[in-house]
């Protein structure tokens, strides 16, 4: 009996601290998840803003634009269709289908509002117009929070991607289905932003 | 009650000890019943073989065994073999548990379903949640926890959780927010606040933890039932295996028993808890109305305070309200009746409940209007307001962890005052980063500020640069006093950059504060406001640890810490002398002034993180220490109540804004 016992202990001790350590590395994978969906709806609260922004946008230049009416069509038409790949990548944060087409959304919305401004330049009027100059403000402004909240999005999910490879969080990773996460990337169709520039 | 935050945190780990204490007892009894039926059972099955084997294994030790020996209820091996393998199992049960519990409050909150309230969000009902929460974070002197909603829950009911006021997190059920007026939430919140500022939260994961030991014990008595082999034809042969069974009935029986008892003591000492809670509250919020109408409304909705969802049963103890209904004999109860608590904070209530409706979320009060209607609105907040202020030194020891209305009152007038593009700014990630920027640059020297603002060019993009420069037109004109309240708002949103982005705000406040080529009292009152808890949040720094336990050996840092207190708060050496001996008089040892050229931010910072490592009583001399330095003429200085909020910072001690 008291070998039995000896090996039932030894057996235990093997078990419950492989147990311990199965639950830390498991716990470590919940908390970069629970981090970058968290990121994930930092993301999404602006880009709704941004999304309220552009039919008032659109609403404004309408008064003054005369030619060109298709520009504003297709800002309206890229606003919609990356509203819904938005509504459909914060039910699946990280998904990578989801990630891509919203990240291709986006691009293309960013490249119809580019037009939108372009042409916007024919009519100074519009470009003078108060409600207009306001629209403009806030909507830079939002974009730069996006680009915050997606930097701080992708840094989270490299973070999670890195430690879901190492082994031996792999292991636990592929047992308890942790999916690698896809980062959010926008096709930029134009650079808008000032350089970074950085003397240190 | 306990009188001051050290007594109550010092009380809980008193409970936890306590609670070792009996579950210790239990676990002995445990191995003592499990290791008689162990042996009755072996002696039971079969004494002639069993003795026989015994002498096999030993025959150094038993040269003249003989076959009619009679079997022996001691028999130590057996007991040293049961005594260790029971121990490994309810301690390494209880660790899982314990570590399990332990990713955070975070993960508390999502595990249950919680949902993180967006910080600028623009729904009503949110933002007032969010309001009070800030309101009795900024009033506590911690950092603004998280805060999630249960939108599963239709029921009345909210938790904290987390390890220390650091990391904790508040969650409130859907069902509050729809039924409670904002007076309702405010008593709900103080009563989750002061379990956080109690040290509730780690008893009752401790709790958690040592019961789940034993179930471990009970769940593996189990399997050895399940899988011996007694169940099968040819079992009657062996001894071994029947004892085997009835060791696994023995566990399964008395796991199960003990963690009766230990659900017992669980609920007995959560119970006390929860009335302390609701006292604190009240002493918080100073309206009994409050928490009491909150738990009125719980009476009255079908509902209750249920939680359905299947983890509740874990940390039922962490709620506002039962999460189950009624249980055998109240002897399972996490929490006292609801009557009785109700009665405890108004004696004359009349055990009937009210009918619940739904309250219309209505917007915010620009300004709080507790404040307002008591005519209480001094051009300056009180809050950290220099001047006169009629306070001896013990009180300071007395408030931390336990805020008091004023604290609430003045929080709330330091945020309603707060200019709104700041406001809004500081809940804000990426402006939250302007903010800090803006508060950094010089307010006297345009040679400095125009420095800082190369640098910030420099090192940050265009858009944070122009925000950071709106920003500071606003920051220029801030009361001195609500500088640092500004900082403690900014935190949440901060925690919401990834560590990289974290990182380099870091590094641009040391390019700022270093800017002139010296750090002033603000700016490192800010710095380590700021970075005292998002290091440990992010990784960059351990908690505290307690490596000191005697004040004895802390006597030099305290002297560098006293002397720069001394001489920022009085204007020639004779007081500063007064102030100083005033903070030493009760020291073991004897230290002495240093002269103001000594006195350095950077020897302040490093005693100060020398300080920050002791123990809690250890913690209890020092704040005493500084309390009576800074008190010694009766008056608080703006660079006294900074250099406070510092060092409570460091300390890790919550304590509200003078």
């Amino acid at each position: 009996m008291w070998y039995a016992f000896v090996v039932l202990i030894v057996l235990v001790v093997i078990g419950l601290v492989l147990l311990l350590v199965v639950v830390g590395m498991y716990n470590g994978l919940v908390t970069l998840r629970n981090r970058y969906k968290n990121a994930f709806s930092q993301i999404d609260v602006q880009l709704k803003r941004r999304y309220d922004l552009i039919p008032n946008l659109v609403e404004v230049a309408k008064g003054y634009i005369k030619h060109e009416r298709e520009t504003l069509e297709a800002v309206i038409s890229a606003r919609n269709a990356a509203y819904s790949a938005g509504q459909q990548a914060a039910r699946s944060p990280g998904d990578a289908q989801a990630m891509t087409a919203l990240g291709g959304a986006e691009g293309q919305l960013t490249g119809a509002l580019g037009r939108l401004f372009a042409v916007a330049e024919a009519y100074p009027d519009l470009k003078a117009n108060q409600n207009m100059l306001a629209l403009q403000e806030e909507l830079s402004a939002t974009e730069n929070k996006i680009a915050f909240a997606r930097q701080a999005y992708n840094d989270s999910v490299m973070a999670y991607n890195t430690q879901r490879e190492v082994f031996p969080t792999t292991i636990i990773a592929g047992m308890f289905n942790f999916q690698e996460a896809s980062l959010f990337e926008v096709e930029q169709a134009a650079e808008r932003e000032a350089p970074k520039v950085s003397f240190t | 009650m306990a009188t001051d935050f050290f007594d109550r945190q010092d009380h809980a780990r008193r409970q936890t000890r306590k609670l070792v204490v009996l579950f210790g007892l239990s676990v002995a009894a445990i191995i003592v019943a499990i290791y008689l039926v162990a042996a009755v059972g072996l002696n039971a099955a079969e004494p002639v073989r069993h003795v026989g084997r015994l002498v096999e294994t030993e025959p150094g030790r038993h040269p003249a065994p003989t076959i009619h020996r009679q079997p022996s209820l001691w028999q130590p091996e057996l007991f040293l073999g049961i005594a260790a393998g029971t121990l490994l199992v309810v301690a390494l049960g209880s660790l899982y548990k314990i570590s399990e519990l332990s990713a955070g409050g975070e993960s508390v909150a999502l595990m249950l379903g919680g949902r993180a309230v967006d910080p600028q969000t623009t729904d009503l009902a949110e933002r007032r949640l969010l309001n009070v929460v800030e309101e009795m974070a900024l009033a506590s002197g911690i950092p603004v926890p998280p805060v999630y909603v249960l939108d599963n829950e239709a029921s009345i009911n909210a938790f904290a959780a987390g390890h220390q006021p650091g990391d904790a997190v508040v969650a409130v059920s859907a069902g509050a927010m729809k039924y409670l007026s904002r007076e309702e939430l405010q008593g709900v919140m103080g009563h989750e606040f002061s379990h956080i500022l109690n040290g509730d939260m780690r008893l009752n994961l401790r709790l958690i933890g040592l019961v789940n030991g034993i179930l471990v014990l009970a769940i593996l008595g189990y399997y050895i039932l399940r899988f011996s082999p007694v169940s099968s034809r040819d079992s009657e042969k062996n001894g071994g295996a029947a004892a085997m069974f009835l060791l696994g009935l023995a566990m399964v029986i008395l796991g199960y028993l003990g963690v009766f008892f230990g659900n017992l003591i669980k609920s007995a000492i959560s119970r006390q808890r929860e009335f302390l809670a609701d006292a604190s509250s009240v002493q918080f919020t100073r309206y009994p109305g409050g928490i009491a109408g909150a738990l009125k409304k719980i009476g009255g909705l079908a509902e209750g305070s249920q939680i359905h969802d299947g983890h509740a049963h874990e940390i039922s103890h962490m709620f506002f309200g039962n999460a189950f209904a009624g249980s055998f004999f109240n002897l399972f109860a996490t929490h006292p009746p609801l009557a009785d608590r109700i009665r405890a904070l108004e004696p004359d209530f009349d055990g009937q409940f009210p009918e619940v409706e739904p309250i219309a979320a209505t917007a915010e009060p620009e300004r709080d209007h507790a404040a307002k209607a008591a005519g209480v609105i001094p051009a300056i907040p009180v809050i950290l307001a220099g001047g006169a202020m009629a306070l001896d030194a013990g009180a300071m020891t007395r408030r931390i962890g336990a805020p008091q209305a004023q604290h609430l009152q003045g929080a709330s007038q330091v945020i309603g005052d707060m200019p709104a593009p700041l406001a809004n700014a500081a809940r804000e990630p990426l402006a939250a980063q302007a903010v800090v920027f803006a508060l950094l640059l010089s307010r006297d020297d345009d040679g400095v500020r125009a420095r800082q603002l190369q640098t910030l060019q420099s090192q940050i993009e265009a858009p944070l640069f122009r925000q950071t420069q709106q920003l500071a037109a606003e920051t220029q004109l801030l009361p001195a006093t609500a500088r640092l309240p500004l900082v403690d708002m900014t935190i949440p949103a901060i925690k919401r950059s990834s560590a990289q982005q974290y990182a380099r705000l870091r590094q641009v406040v040391d390019a700022l504060v270093a800017a002139d080529q010296k750090v002033d009292l603000f700016e490192y009152c800010l710095r380590t406001v700021l970075f005292s808890y998002l290091d440990v949040y992010y990784g960059l720094k351990k908690p505290t640890v307690n490596s000191y336990w005697n004040i004895a050996g802390l006597t030099e840092p305290l002297a560098v810490v006293l002397s720069l207190l001394a001489h920022v708060g009085q204007s020639d050496a004779a007081a500063a002398e007064q102030a100083f001996q005033a903070g030493a008089q009760n020291l073991p040892k004897k230290i002495e002034l240093l002269p103001l050229p000594e006195c350095t931010l950077a020897k302040f910072d490093a005693a100060l993180t020398k300080l920050g490592d002791s123990s809690p009583k250890v913690k209890r001399q020092i704040i005493d220490a500084v309390a009576a330095c800074i008190m010694a003429d009766g008056q608080v200085t703006l660079e006294e109540g900074e250099l406070l909020r510092a060092i409570a910072a460091v300390l890790a001690c919550p304590m509200p804004p003078l």
